[in-house]
């Protein structure tokens, strides 16, 4: 009742409720003021001990990273008192391990070789394994990402069991650090996965891949026929980077998989280990597939420059679609010579609209 | 022989320092691209390793600020990291003279250091 009173005489004067209202902006305007004070005071403080720490770490880690053993495999890299002292609080410990996966990712030889010994003489893998037993999605891919960088092949099983995990970013983490552990090993997590692996995980694993030899074509095979459409997508990837032309017959029954996806990635694979077999395959395939696999059938085709392939090429510039027109008469300009004579040859080169896409066609390949 | 080293990883930058110290270098650390730029005057270095991203400014605009300087031309060692191929070939269009790729060993860097310098 007071507030409809309130709101129904907007023009009455009453100077005690402004003052109230001042009141409280004014105290709740202190507040923040107080509270911005006391979080940047914090911040500064913290900033401060991490910079202390850092100093304190600085003789050890150098040590570590110059360190010479002698041959001898007992020997243990000596700490400062500082670092010593410092361990005992979990900041401390904490700052120590980001220092070192930081050096870790950094450096190579004997430098990284050490910082793996210093981590393991101080039993900082504790520490991540703690954070594996997180909650939290990105403690637990943290710990993932520091066992993997101090190469702790002996917590495998542990990282293992996350490369089918609930949430993607961990999912990610795991598979991604037991490729590093393991190389082309590593993938075996393939066979038993049954999420999805999104396009940006499969270019970090085949860049982890790139630098790692002993790729073996009968694992990527059995791939091939996943029932987890991304696993086999990924197999068909692996299959065009690594040029496994052996897997040439396991591939190209692909082309009748019931997704699309699969479908496209099996053609752009069929592009980099074609055989004289790979034609043949693609021409049965064309008739079933939607327009984006049809045109990569025809660039395909038109890249493998069979000179067979030259008359079918040529049917397909009567298609209704002008997208297939255009991407068979690219096709067989890409052909070179001989597609140019189909072109020339077509019935209907002078009219609209064969005249105006051959033309286009013409431009793109000469500009 | 002055080498101005900009890095704005800690350990790095500490590790690289120990390392050429032990040659006999006399350094000048910047542990971000705008300070580097700023010692670049006063210190004068007869070389220059940096990072490519770094705070503030990066390595190639390091390498432009040195290469617009008149007087000597100052060797450049650039650190890039892996999948930055694109980057490294535009710090080379600007006038850089070497790379190393991280991760790297100090000691590789101190054999690359000595043999742009002898050169």
């Amino acid at each position: 009742m007071h507030l409809v009173f309130l709101y129904s005489t907007p023009l009455v004067p009453r100077p005690h409720l402004l003052l109230t209202a001042m009141a409280v902006m004014v105290g709740a305007l202190l507040l923040i003021t107080v509270f911005i004070l006391v979080y940047l005071v914090l911040r500064r403080k913290r900033e401060r001990k991490l910079d202390e720490w850092r100093d304190q770490l600085s003789g050890t880690l150098q040590r570590a990273i110059f360190f010479e053993d002698d041959g001898n495999a007992q020997a243990a890299i000596p700490l400062t008192f500082k670092t010593i002292r410092g361990l005992k609080h979990p900041g401390f410990r904490q700052l120590l391990v980001d220092e070192l996966v930081q050096g870790k990712k950094s450096l190579t030889g004997t430098a990284a070789t050490n910082l793996v010994l210093l981590f393991n003489q101080l039993g900082l893998s504790k520490l991540s394994l703690q954070k594996l037993n997180s909650r939290r999605w990105h403690i637990k891919a943290r710990g993932i990402q520091e066992l993997a960088v101090m190469e702790q092949r002996q917590l495998v099983t542990r990282i293992y069991r996350l490369t089918n995990a609930h949430h993607e970013l961990v999912r990610m983490e795991a598979q991604s650090a037991i490729v590093q552990l393991y190389g082309f090993e590593g993938l075996r997590f393939l066979d038993i996965i049954d999420t999805p692996i999104s396009e940006w995980q499969q270019i970090t694993l085949l860049r982890l891949l790139a630098r790692m030899p002993g790729i073996q074509p009968e694992k990527v095979a059995n791939w091939l026929s996943s029932s987890n459409d991304s696993v086999r997508i990924f197999a068909l990837k692996l299959v065009a980077e690594h040029h496994l032309r052996q897997l040439h017959d396991q591939t190209a029954p692909c082309l009748q998989h019931p997704h699309p996806p699969v479908r496209m990635q099996t053609v752009r694979c069929l592009k980099e280990i074609y055989t004289d077999r790979t034609s043949d395959a693609l021409i049965q395939a064309y008739d079933t597939q939607n327009i984006p696999c049809r045109l990569a059938i025809l660039d395909t085709l038109g890249s493998i420059g069979a000179p067979d392939n030259g008359a079918f090429l040529s049917q397909q510039l009567s298609e209704a679609e002008d997208m297939l027109k255009l991407g068979a008469a690219r096709a067989l300009i890409q052909m070179g010579d001989i597609g140019l004579k189909h072109l020339d040859e077509f019935p209907l080169s002078g009219e609209y609209p064969w005249n105006e896409i051959f033309q286009q066609a013409k431009t793109e390949q000469t500009a | 022989m002055k080498i101005l080293i900009a890095e704005d990883e800690p350990i790095l930058i500490r590790t690289i320092e120990v390392r050429l110290k032990k040659d006999g270098y006399e350094l000048c650390l910047a542990s971000d691209g705008q300070q580097a730029i700023d010692k670049i005057a006063d210190f004068s270095p007869d070389m220059i390793i940096t990072d490519i991203m770094m705070p503030y400014a990066s390595g190639l605009e390091i390498i432009s600020y040195t290469r617009q300087q008149p007087g000597k031309r100052t060797p450049i060692i650039i650190l890039s990291s892996m999948g930055q191929e694109d980057v490294v070939l535009e710090a080379f269009k600007l006038g850089a003279d070497d790379y190393i790729t991280k991760p790297f060993s100090p000691n590789e860097l101190s054999v690359r250091v000595r043999r742009l310098l002898a050169s």
